[in-house]
């Protein structure tokens, strides 16, 4: 569990990390190096769902929302 | 070894004590330009472009990993500044570390100083629209004047009214959400050296009529980290009734103030 991180009166969620940890930092791009970087964070009523930029080409663009930072 | 890939988790100063090293037996240092990765090898058919995929859509090895990732990153900042990678980030080799170390190394050693004593916490704010809503027609005269209106109307103008007052709301709603966001906001700047504002994360779906009004990363001084609390807790209770909640989490690897592109 995630002893580490204070959170008010509850858990650290899944959905609290990867606000956090996916792209955002130093973000690197670059053939000598591989991130995982190039995904998606999708907002569905403050739960998290993940995907590859292929999944959520493939659900299409209607239902996307972006990543938090632009 | 000579393999494997290389998954990061920060750059650092100094070699990060035993109380790290010991529950996490397999990190590696990397040393080059006057700074420290702290890092793992991996093998590299755990992060092929295939796998990756495969493994991002699984919610376990996700929660597992991301968790880890940010566990070790949290330890390590508990004794010096951190600059946090991305979760996921991978060296083919320790050369190509060390060639981005050396590159970057007047950048990140300024980073470094820049986050000495100085922790970033998130603070999200909602706010209950049912309520909030409640409070407009109690509260806003335009509100109640044009309802009175609609009462005394004939139906086909009672109608035109019900739109505007739609559109009224729905205005006056904007403008509440700004200025609790802001007020929100303002109060806990002074206690903060910089902020950032992200991307409101909108509800869509969660079935709940809540809405998210502030979601904001502040860097804080260490000493400083308990007057900000309070401060939150205080914008808590006063804005309690009015529907507003707040969130905060912390203290996070300095995501949100670390700015390296590369």
């Amino acid at each position: 569990m995630q002893e580490d991180i204070y959170a008010t009166n509850r858990q650290v969620t899944l959905l609290d990390i990867l606000d956090r940890v996916l792209n955002k930092g130093v973000v690197i791009s670059g053939d000598i190096i591989i991130s995982v970087a190039d995904i998606d964070l999708v907002y569905v009523g403050l739960r998290v769902l993940l995907s590859s930029v292929e999944t959520m080409e493939r659900k299409g663009d209607a239902s996307r929302e972006k990543s938090l930072i632009p | 070894m000579a393999d494997n890939f290389l998954y990061t988790y920060c750059i650092v100063r100094r070699l990060p004590g035993e109380e790290v090293t010991d529950r996490y037996p397999d990190l590696v240092f990397i040393e080059a330009g006057g700074v420290r990765v702290v890092a793992k090898y991996v093998p590299p058919d755990e992060y092929s472009e295939e796998n990756r995929k495969l493994r991002l859509a699984d919610e376990e090895w996700l929660d597992r990993n991301a968790r880890e990732h940010l566990s070790v990153i949290a330890m390590v900042m508990e004794c010096q500044p951190v600059i946090p990678f991305n979760f996921g980030t991978i060296f083919r080799t320790r050369n190509s570390l060390a060639d981005f170390l050396a590159d970057y190394a007047q950048r990140l050693e300024e980073t470094l100083n820049g986050l000495e004593e100085r922790e970033e916490w998130a603070v999200k704010a909602y706010c209950d629209e049912a309520l909030l809503n409640e409070h407009l027609h109690l509260g806003s005269p335009a509100i109640a004047a044009i309802e009175k209106e609609i009462a005394e109307a004939s139906p086909g103008r009672a109608y035109l009214l019900r739109k505007k007052k739609t559109e009224l709301l729905a205005r006056e709603l904007e403008s509440i959400h700004a200025t609790l966001a802001k007020a929100i906001v303002d109060a806990l700047l002074p206690l903060s050296e910089q902020h950032v504002l992200n991307r409101l994360i909108p509800a869509e779906g969660s079935g709940e009529d809540v809405r998210m009004l502030v979601n904001g990363a502040f860097l804080v001084g260490s000493d400083r980290v308990g007057a900000f609390l309070r401060v939150t807790e205080n914008l808590a209770g006063r804005y309690r009734e009015t529907g507003v909640t707040l969130d905060v989490t912390g203290p996070w690897p300095p995501y949100d103030f670390v700015d390296i592109p590369i």
